[in-house]
């Protein structure tokens, strides 16, 4: 029992990771471009694609494959912004239109080049390490280790850094924010980037433990949305804790209750959060 | 310091400013009064490169600086002071002043600096670790210039720094603008307040619907019969 509930945390925290990292992307997203990024979806299951590509058919080594696809996830986002975000900054309908457009062109090419078939990686890194009699997957606490660290860097990033303070007080008023002398546009730019990066890398993780399908971005960007709402829209590092509690609960959740309910776990915690704190688990006012 | 020719600036169709000719000299305080709509925030955020303007000419030091980012142009020493003063409000002071340094090359070091905004206000030290948006408007007033000297301007534009202050408030800034300017900044004062602005000032404009109608010495406009009636209420 014990087995199954740390087997299950660890699970939940890897996974609400995942959704946290991409709940990130969405919230930073939106607080500097003013668009809700549905497309962030697409790009983790394009990271997933393009590190199974290069680790299994090319025969890169696994951590070599992560760099690449996020590298190419990154171009892509970097394309997707200039060549479209661009014009739809601030504009929260247009914003979305191009998203849901970006997931329909992303999923059809994926779907066109390698077909529904649920694609696997082949093991990663086999084994697993034994604390306290409690048996833990080897690649499992490695990719919940990567994610820390991404995760604690993105912090630092933001809270420590020149970039970083920009973005926050771009968030809070632009217009003063260039009068202090940022850049806004290339704000804009790397956010957007970064955001489509972090989700690249989030895919490039999640194909060394699960299935890959076309349709994954779309569930993973629902619960994306799902944690930064949770968190309260806006408040970056809440969209991450939120990715977690909610990853966690449905974790936790299908140890005691039905499995095929795993996804209203979360949601469940996420009424009853809204309920008593209207404006988020973390969310001011 | 600051030469502007023949400004033309529109909002759409409207036209707000015609033909705005204004120069500032080094280390002067000047100016910039007229009634609500005149075009003074126009002017300001045009000169701080925040509208584009559809004709004219604007040189900072001999230099024309019509084609510059506002980044480069805060990097150069042209600072706005905007109106409304547009403080971060969920950052605290420090962290409000810091950002003032941003487009500075040696912005990692401006820590030190903080200290010499702190002599000016000494009421934004006491309250350093607060968050900005709970303090008066005279404190976030007092804010907005101090983040703004963050910079290291060499001109400040400051637009209706009065605005909504009590008038022991407005004497403070008086002295405060006399203060920047004995610093050796050189200054463009935005003003409804004209009392204040001229009391301030070396010289001033006076702008009616987008266009320069009076120009002169301070203490000669605040004598002029026109100004008088208009602006000073007597
Ligand atoms: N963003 C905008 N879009 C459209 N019109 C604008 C905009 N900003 C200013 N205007 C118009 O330009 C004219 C000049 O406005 P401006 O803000 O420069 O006046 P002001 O002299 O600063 O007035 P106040 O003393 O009230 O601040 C006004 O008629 C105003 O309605
Ligand atoms: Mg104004």
């Amino acid at each position: 029992m014990i087995q199954l509930i740390i087997g299950q945390l660890l699970n939940g925290a890897i996974v609400g990771s995942l959704y946290g990292i991409v709940a990130l992307g969405i919230t930073l997203t939106f607080g500097i471009t003013g668009i809700v990024n549905f497309a962030l979806g697409a790009f983790m299951m394009l990271g997933a694609y393009f590190t199974w590509y290069g680790y299994e058919l090319i025969g890169l080594p696994y951590p070599i494959a992560v760099i690449v696809a996020v590298l190419l996830v990154a171009t892509l986002g970097l394309v997707a912004d200039l060549g479209l975000f661009r014009f739809t900054r601030n504009n929260l309908v247009n914003g979305l239109l191009v998203s849901i457009g970006l997931i329909s062109i992303i999923e059809a090419s994926v779907l066109l080049t390698w077909t529904s078939t649920p694609k696997d990686l082949s093991y990663v890194l086999p084994g697993s390490l034994r604390v306290g009699g409690i048996l833990l997957p080897k690649i499992k606490l490695a990719v919940f280790a990567v994610l820390l660290l991404v995760i604690a860097s993105t912090y630092l990033a933001l809270t420590r850094t020149w970039i970083g303070r920009a973005a926050f007080a771009y968030a809070q008023n632009p217009e003063a924010a260039a009068l202090m002398g940022v850049k806004t546009n290339r704000l804009q730019t790397i956010v957007t980037v970064y955001s489509t990066a972090l989700a690249g890398l989030g895919g490039a993780l999640y194909a060394s433990l699960y299935s890959l399908e076309p349709t994954i971005g779309a569930y993973y960007v629902l619960k994306a949305v799902e944690s930064a709402i949770l968190a309260g829209i806006g408040n970056t590092i809440g969209a991450l804790v939120g990715g977690i509690i909610i990853g966690i609960s449905e974790g936790i959740g299908s140890v005691f209750l039905p499995t095929a309910f795993r996804d209203a776990y979360g949601m469940l915690f996420l009424v009853l959060i809204l309920l008593f704190k209207p404006s988020g688990l973390l969310g001011s006012k | 310091m600051l030469e502007v020719a023949a400004l033309d600036v529109f909002y759409g169709k409207q036209q707000v400013l015609r033909g705005l000719n204004l120069r500032v000299g080094q280390g002067e305080v000047v100016a910039l009064i007229g009634p609500n709509a005149a075009g003074k925030s126009t002017t300001l955020r045009v000169l701080a490169g925040l509208k584009k303007p559809a004709t004219g000419n604007i040189a900072l030091a001999g230099r024309n600086i019509g084609a510059l980012s506002t980044a480069q142009r805060v990097a150069g020493g042209l600072v706005l002071v905007p109106e409304g003063r547009q403080i971060f409000a969920r950052f605290t002071v420090e962290d409000n002043l810091l950002m003032g340094a941003y487009a500075r090359r040696d912005r990692d070091s401006s820590r030190g600096d903080l200290e010499r905004v702190f002599a000016m206000f000494p009421r934004l030290r006491e309250r350093r670790e607060q968050r900005a948006g709970s303090m008066s408007g005279g404190e976030q007033q007092m804010l907005a210039i101090g983040r703004g000297l963050m910079a290291k301007p060499s001109l400040m534009l400051l637009d209706e720094p009065t605005l909504g202050l009590a008038p022991i408030i407005i004497d403070e800034l008086s002295n405060t603008i006399h203060n920047l300017a004995t610093n050796g900044i050189t200054i463009l004062l935005a003003e409804q307040n004209a009392a204040m602005a001229l009391s301030c000032a070396h010289r001033a404009y006076v702008l009616e619907s987008g266009r320069i109608v009076l120009d002169g010495e301070a203490a000669a406009l605040a004598n002029a019969p026109e100004v008088k009636q208009m602006y000073l209420g007597s």
